[in-house]
């Protein structure tokens, strides 16, 4: 079922073929050809595979994937030659002069019985014998498995309100808002989906998010059709916070590299580039007229990027140092005006304006709109304005415990709170006529709620969770 | 192919083995019995061979396992895991002997719920997650922080399952998790693989979150206690291991093995060092600490490294008190021969560098080496004479004044001098500890009128007064934590925020009768009052760092003896500090003492008292602590049982079966002096005043009211700063640096060229050469000189001027011979007349942008930009073997006042002057020429012509006030300047005077090809005369007059002349000379730096 069952499937075949081959080594040395998968692939993953991955390309050189590995890096010179370890500058860099190598840098050599390994597998042919499916395949006709609920990252009404889209493993769920259950399960490459969001006309559905620690991936769907009409790759770790330009021509995404992208939703040709932010961009939002966009990151501020020119423009909220504590999780945008909703891990939700109407001084936090919401408890991870934007819901983690608390806009006042012990949350979303908001997070579950009287609606778990075979 | 290799290091040549000589009589396991319940439980095992000698030798790794049940695992380390469940037993074998443990696993394959507290947090401190270069550090590594070492258990928890929405974990899939892909490294980790697909943490963590990544930080039972096992192992010999055991109870009283989780760490990294697993491998003989700590709980162990003592026989000294017995104990246990006593010379300088900071005079030592009676009754009667005299006062008062900053930058003179009164008052009635505590902490009113509440006035944070509090009444440093838990100990932060409670309501106002007067001040500090009332205030809380709340006060460990909660939290704290039942308090003090009559601490440093750190003879320091909490914590009593123990009578001879002992006491460890002690008793023995700016003469060092007095002499050699309560602050190293000050610095000169010393005085009035060594090695030594010193101090009176006869001669044959000549070559270059070519420059080019106007005298004027300016001059001359060069500053009527300069009085600054040369035709052999001799008609007071060329920017030639007047000065050139067919030569007049306005307005250079020397003579009226005269017609004052003249330019002769004047001094003064030349020596000796 796993990849872990595939690996150590293999690992005792590769132990059994080792064991053979010592066993003949006797009569023919020559026997028993060196696997890249099993026994040379482990030694880099161990050794090598930390500074020289995508994410952190150490002197240009990438060995998590077969082609960069044999091309190598900044020298320019061919790391893995095949047939000739002797002229493969991989060898010379691992191989140490008076007890010290190059590489691994900083650390002990590598044993000499790994290098022989290493250069017995390249004077073989230094061939790729990686399983051609090394990891589970999921697609629309094999769509997954679920022995546990999965967390929910995100949750979105569609714009005539029949519609709510779902976060999923490996899929973003739609359920039939009237309780007639699953519409539709949109099933693609990535594991862990941060956002999904409808576009303005509903018929679009973007997706970000992607498999941790090795890609991101911006998804773009077809609602009606169920069909995926474009996937973008983007980077080597999850993506988040899509948003949709007015127009429904662009999507912008925020990545953990720090940059901000969007890109045309039709040709998915790239339109913005931005790196103003220091840290992970997890949310982002477009301007009343999509002349402007707004993103918050880890790193406690909220940007605001020209979308025209690509230029950061202004950082929304104070930067002073100690100002701000923790990350800014969520940002929103009232439906009618350039204010700016957030939330993050102060646990208070605030409104700012936009654009500036006094010069910065160092310290200040003009934009903030007076006062701000009551704190909540813990980090808050959503926040959303209703359709009216006459009043806001946030949902808020602290402690393996959830909080969601709607509010007036006009006069910050609580309208109702809901506590849900069973586990944090980490995406709410109101209805499209403000009647019902939906919640979710640890615990995997969605509860709708009615939004004036706080009274559960329903609840579900908007998967079908199948016995867990074995351990 | 690793089982190949593996096969090879166990089987044949890396084999451990039991070493030769010791014979294994029988073997022990421990435990009996094991108990597996969970599928995640282990066990370490423990082989334990007795010995024929009756020492103990680990065979864990060296029995053969004979026989194990199929349901387990069995390393060749010993530890034993489940694979099923099951009953039977395990059987080793060494030799003929055997060992059988009965083994059942219950319980296998029954769900676990695997605690975060309990499973989780102790897998991942053990694969080093939270460690402080990885994800423990102050932000973390690549966006994913923990506590440091898994401190805070709840942040942890958050990040593992809240942080981005749970990104880390995956219930659905669990080994999809990221925190599983990540610590396996199945996918890239720049912190590479810390478990394996498989492995027990692997296992641990995947049924975590399969469980539902639950958290139980407020129901799990916390570890109460670790047990370490064997304990205080002794081992027979260096290059053997020991395999120990951790051991954790928790709270609701479950015990479990937590040897793989524990941190096992040597406290001396050349006895022993410890891997993980438990694993310690025996470096060399000695002893050294174990320390193991787990989930908060802290645990050591000591273990002795025995080496092969088969020779050794142990004879018990005397023992003069309980001190001796502790340490005799201990010295027979770990076999280790004491040193004999040392001589009644050394007891008696020891004693009193040690109670009183000064030596003993001559007279003192010379009675006590003449008393015949028993020596160690003398010896306890000069013990009791030393303690509580004027000068232990003296002594002990700047111990304190040290611990409790006694400096006038916090509390100003006034301040300074009357805390520092206090504490002479305290130290001369011998005031009890425990009283001198608790009046230090509960202090309230002025600083002046009570100057104990200065502590306050100098410890003004609440967190500051806390940790300086412990560590200086406590020995505990209770810094580590304000920020975590403590790594290295069991103090957590939330006891950091809960004591420092007890410091946060205290207040200050200034005191009324210093109105106005301040102290200190910064740009971001105000000034604060000179003197200040300090008080109670009753209210005022410390928030805790990381909650961001008020913890209510509360003490870190507690005791019965506690103060009414209604007094105040300083009287509080005084109570809970000072009490009798207080387990660091008295402990800590008298260990200070012990280390300072010994120089090293039963437990050292001294004031660093942990788990860590155990004592070296923990009865020894117990037994010091009650007999000093039963005598009332009285400071004299401990230190006269100390100093009556025969142990500190040892000598600092060693034997060969102590040789190796530093932290014993078998024998005497050699001290250097203190900084003021030294200082002291340089000046007592050479019996002369001291003499410290700013103080009266004869005031010690000791004496010195507080640092703000600047003695470069005791800073040198570690006088401490006093800036905090640390005892680190004094150094007692003996670098380089110090001891060539101290050899050639002032501070011994002055004190033994002093005129009035008593060295001078001793000279004069003793004739006999042997008395007078006598008297000086007893000054300065304590005891009298050997047959040999005493012949080499003879000789070393007689010594000075011995080569007088030579230098007089040397200086005769120079006058006679050499001086002639040269005067005679000099007088000849005086009449002659030299004459110059004028240069006519092909270029001159300024930095700033000054312009040149080449006049026809080949001179120029110069006009344009003025400032700090290079003029650079490139000319060609044909004259050969060119010998000097000249620069004349001329005046003209354009330039300010006349010039020649263009500052506006006219002067002008010639910073530096350089000449390089090529031949005409090939400049790539430019070299630099060296300018030399330089002579002016005339130099201003200070800028002296001869600062033009002394490679020193801020010096220069100057004419002030000579102005409006052509000037000239002439530079010879070092070695002739001789091309074949011309020369290019680049002159640079460099002209840095600050103000940017001295630089020259018209100049002219010129060359000359005269013989040496070349220059310009400024002769006095009489002796122009007087050389106009030829030499055979000179009256014989003239010619005086021009010989004096010449010589004291000649400084060949003015060395040979200043030789001689010494050399005559030396001769009249032999003795004294000598005499200084002895106590100098001897002050350069071990005997002397060192009490020992």
């Amino acid at each position: 079922m796993t990849r872990t069952l595939c690996i150590t499937a293999s690992l005792i075949c590769a132990f059994t073929s080792n064991a053979k081959a010592s066993e003949s080594d006797k009569e023919d040395s020559a026997v028993g050809k060196t696997s890249y998968y099993a026994d040379i692939r482990p030694i880099f993953q161990a050794n090598c595979q930390g500074c020289h991955q995508p994410a952190k390309q150490g002197g240009e050189y990438v060995m998590t994937n077969f082609a960069s590995l044999a091309a190598g890096g900044e020298s320019g010179d061919a790391a893995i030659i095949a047939n000739k370890p002797g002229e493969s500058n991989l060898v010379a860099l691992i191989t140490p002069v008076d007890g010290k190598a190059e590489m691994p840098r900083g650390k002990k050599p590598l044993s000499d019985s790994e290098i022989q390994l290493i250069r017995k597998w390249i004077s073989e042919g230094a061939t790729d014998d990686s399983p051609v499916s090394t990891r589970p395949q999921y697609d629309m006709d094999h769509p997954p498995d679920y022995p546990a609920p999965p967390v929910i990252t995100s949750l979105d009404y569609s714009t005539d309100g029949k519609l709510l889209a779902v976060s999923g493993y490996h899929e973003v769920v739609l359920h039939n808002t009237d309780g007639s259950g699953l519409a539709a399960r949109l099933v693609g490459q990535s594991e862990r989906i941060e956002s999904a969001v409808f576009s303005p006309d509903g018929k679009q559905l973007a997706v970000t998010g992607g498999s941790p620690g090795r890609m991101g991936e911006l998804q773009i769907w077809d609602v009606e059709k169920q069909e995926l009409k474009t996937s973008i790759a983007i980077g080597y770790d999850t993506i988040y916070g899509a948003s949709w330009s007015h127009d429904g021509k662009l999507v912008a995404v925020g990545c953990p590299d720090t940059s901000v992208l969007a890109f045309d939703s039709k040709t998915a040709k790239r339109m913005l580039f931005n790196g103003a932010h220091d840290d992970w961009v997890l949310d982002t939002v477009f301007s009343v007229k999509s002349d402007h966009l707004i993103t918050v990151s880890r790193d406690r501020s909220m940007k605001l990027i020209k979308v025209e020119t690509q230029r950061f423009v202004d950082n929304i909220t104070s930067i002073t140092p100690g100002a701000l504590k923790g990350g800014v999780n969520a940002v929103d945008r009232h439906p009618t005006k350039d204010e700016l909703l957030v939330g993050g891990a102060d646990g208070v939700p605030k409104i700012y304006q936009m654009l500036r109407t006094k010069a910065r001084q160092i310290g200040d936090d003009h934009n903030l709109i007076q006062p701000v919401f009551p704190q909540m408890p813990g980090r808050v991870f959503d926040v959303k304005f209703s359709a009216s934007g006459d009043q806001i819901i946030a949902g808020s983690s602290f402690n393996g415990a959830g909080y969601v608390s709607v509010y007036n806009t006009s006069d910050r006042k609580i309208v109702t709170k809901i506590d849900i012990p069973q586990g944090g949350i980490f995406a709410v979303a109101f209805s499209h006529d403000g009647q019902a908001f939906a919640s979710g997070g640890f615990d995997g579950i969605v509860r709708i709620h009615d939004a004036a009287t706080g009274v559960l609606i329903r609840e579900f778990t908007p998967v079908d969770i199948t016995e867990r075979n074995g351990k | 192919m690793a089982a190949v290799i593996s096969l090879a290091v166990c089987g044949v040549d890396g084999a451990e083995t039991v070493p030769n000589g010791l014979t294994v009589v029988s073997v022990e396991a421990h435990p009996h019995a094991i108990e597996l319940t969970t599928r995640f439980q282990y066990r370490q095992l423990l082989l334990i061979g007795k010995l024929e000698n009756g020492q103990t030798a680990d065979l864990t790794r060296i029995a053969k396992l004979k026989h194990s049940p199929d349901f387990l695992s069995v390393s060749d380390a010993g530890l034993v895991r489940p694979l099923a469940d099951g009953t039977g037993q395990l059987v080793f074998n060494y030799g003929d002997l055997s060992a059988t443990i009965a083994v059942q696993v219950i319980g296998f394959d029954k769900p676990y719920e695997v605690s975060f507290i309990r499973d989780v947090q102790p897998a991942f401190s053990r694969m080093n997650c939270n460690a402080g270069t990885c994800h423990g550090s102050k932000d973390g590594k690549d966006g994913f922080k923990l506590s440091l070492r898994g401190y805070d258990s709840l942040f942890d928890y958050r990040a593992f399952t809240d942080d981005v929405a749970a990104r880390r974990f995956n219930r659905t899939a669990p080994d999809q998790s990221l925190m599983l892909l990540k610590a396996s490294g199945s996918i890239p980790h720049v912190g590479g693989i810390r478990t394996k697909v498989g492995e027990p943490y692997y296992r641990l963590l995947r049924q975590w979150i399969t469980n539902g990544v639950k958290y139980d930080g407020e129901t799990s039972p916390q570890v109460a206690k670790i047990e370490i096992q064997p304990q205080n192992p002794i081992v027979p010999r260096a290059k053997m291991k020991q395999q120990i055991t951790v051991q954790a109870t928790y709270t609701d009283g479950s015990a479990r093995d937590v040897t793989q989780e524990a941190f096992i760490e040597s406290g001396n990294i050349e006895v022993l060092e410890a891997e993980e697993g438990g694993l310690l491998t025996m470096l060399r003989r000695g002893e050294a600490a174990v320390l193991v700590r787990y989930e908060g709980a802290y645990a050591a162990t000591t273990l002795t490294v025995m080496g092969d003592r088969s020779k050794f026989v142990w004879s018990k000294p005397p023992t003069y008190n309980y001190v001796d017995t502790h340490v005799y104990e201990k010295l027979q246990r770990v076999k280790i021969l004491p040193s004999d006593l040392c001589t009644d010379a050394e007891f008696i300088r020891r004693v009193y560098l040690d109670l009183t900071g000064l030596p003993p005079s001559s007279g003192d030592v010379r009675a006590f080496l003449d008393d015949k009676r028993d020596s160690k009754l003398k010896r306890d009667e000069l013990v009791d004479q030393l303690i509580g005299s004027r000068q232990y006062v003296e002594h002990w008062t700047n111990k304190w004044a040290d611990l409790l900053q006694v400096n006038r930058k916090f509390l100003g003179e006034e301040g300074a001098i009357a805390l520092r009164n206090w504490i002479k008052q305290s130290v001369a009635s011998n005031k009890p500890y425990n009283q001198f505590a608790k009046e230090t902490i509960t202090a309230s009113g002025s600083t002046i009128d009570n100057p104990a509440a200065a502590y306050w006035k100098i410890l003004r944070d609440p967190t500051v007064a806390m940790e300086n509090t412990t560590h200086l009444f406590l020995a505990v440093r209770f810094n580590c934590n304000k920020c975590h838990d403590h790594p290295f100990e069991r103090w957590t932060q939330d006891q950091y925020y809960s004591l420092a409670q007890y410091f946060s309501q205290v207040g200050r106002k200034e005191d009324p009768s210093f109105a106005g007067k301040k102290i200190g001040g910064s740009a971001v500090e105000g000034a604060r009052p000179l003197v200040e009332v300090v008080f109670d205030t009753a209210s005022g809380d410390v928030k805790h760092d990381r909650t961001g709340l008020v913890t209510p006060p509360a003490f870190p460990y507690e005791h019965s003896d506690l103060a009414p909660e209604a007094s105040s939290r300083r009287e509080q704290l005084a109570q809970w500090i000072t009490s009798t039942e207080n387990q660091y308090f008295a402990k800590s003090y008298v260990n200070r003492l012990w280390g300072y009559l010994f120089g090293i601490g039963i437990i050292e440093p001294i004031d660093d008292i942990r788990a860590g750190n155990p004592a070296t003879n923990p009865e020894l320091l117990d037994a010091l602590t009650t007999d000093f909490v039963e005598s009332g914590f009285d400071m004299q009593h401990t230190l006269r049982m100390i100093c009556r123990s025969r142990t500190y009578h040892h000598s600092f001879r060693t034997n060969d079966w102590n040789e190796d002992d530093e932290i014993n006491y078998s024998h005497a460890l050699p001290r250097r002096l203190p900084a003021e002690v030294l200082y002291d008793t340089i000046h007592v023995a050479a019996g002369a005043q001291q003499r410290i700016p700013g103080i009266p003469a004869g005031f010690r060092a000791a004496q010195l009211p507080d640092v703000g007095i600047r003695v470069p002499f005791l800073d040198d050699f570690g006088r401490p700063v006093r800036e905090s309560a640390c005892e680190c602050e004094r150094s007692s190293s003996m670098v380089l640096g110090p001891i060539m000050k101290l050899v050639n610095g002032p501070t011994v000169a002055n004190a033994l060229t002093d005129t009035s010393n008593e060295i001078g005085k001793l000279v004069r009035e003793e004739q006999d050469d042997t008395k007078l060594i006598e008297e000086l090695y007893l000054r300065f030594l304590g005891d009298f000189p050997s047959e040999e010193q005493l012949k080499l101090g003879i000789e070393a009176l007689a010594a000075p001027g011995q080569d007088h006869e030579g230098i007089v001669a040397a200086l005769q044959e120079y006058e006679s011979k050499v001086l002639p000549k040269k005067q005679k070559d000099w007088e000849e270059s005086l009449n002659k007349a030299v004459e110059w070519t004028v240069l006519d420059p092909i270029e001159v080019t300024s930095q700033v942008g000054a312009t040149f106007q080449k006049q026809d005298d080949h001179s120029i004027i110069v006009n344009g930009k003025n400032g700090k300016d290079v003029y650079k001059v490139i000319a060609f001359t044909d004259l050969a073997n060119i010998t000097a060069i000249r620069i004349e500053a001329l005046s003209d009527a354009s330039l300010p006042a006349g010039g020649p300069g263009r500052a506006k009085n006219g002067n002008f600054v010639l910073s530096e002057l350089s000449l390089s040369a090529s031949p005409k035709e090939d400049s790539s052999k430019t070299q630099q020429i060296g300018l030399q001799n330089a002579s002016a008609d005339f130099s201003q007071l200070s800028w002296l012509v001869g600062g033009a060329i002394d490679g020193n920017p801020s010096s220069g030639w100057a004419v002030s006030p000579e102005f409006n007047k052509p000037h000239q000065a002439v530079f010879e050139t070092a070695t002739d300047i001789e091309f074949v067919g011309g020369t290019a030569l680049t002159i640079t007049l460099s002209q840095q005077f600050p103000d940017g306005n001295h630089s020259l307005g018209k100049f002219r250079i010129s060359l000359t090809s005269a013989k040496r020397p070349v220059g310009i003579n400024q002769l006095p009226t009489d002796l122009a005369a007087a050389i106009a005269v030829p030499s055979n017609k000179r009256s014989p004052e003239q010619e005086a007059l021009v010989a004096n003249h010449f010589r004291n330019r000649d400084s060949h002769w003015m060395q040979l002349k200043k030789t001689a004047e010494l050399s005559e001094m030396e001769v009249k003064n032999k003795r004294l000379i000598g005499a200084q030349d002895l106590a100098w020596a001897l002050i350069n000796n071990p005997s002397f730096l060192f009490n020992r």
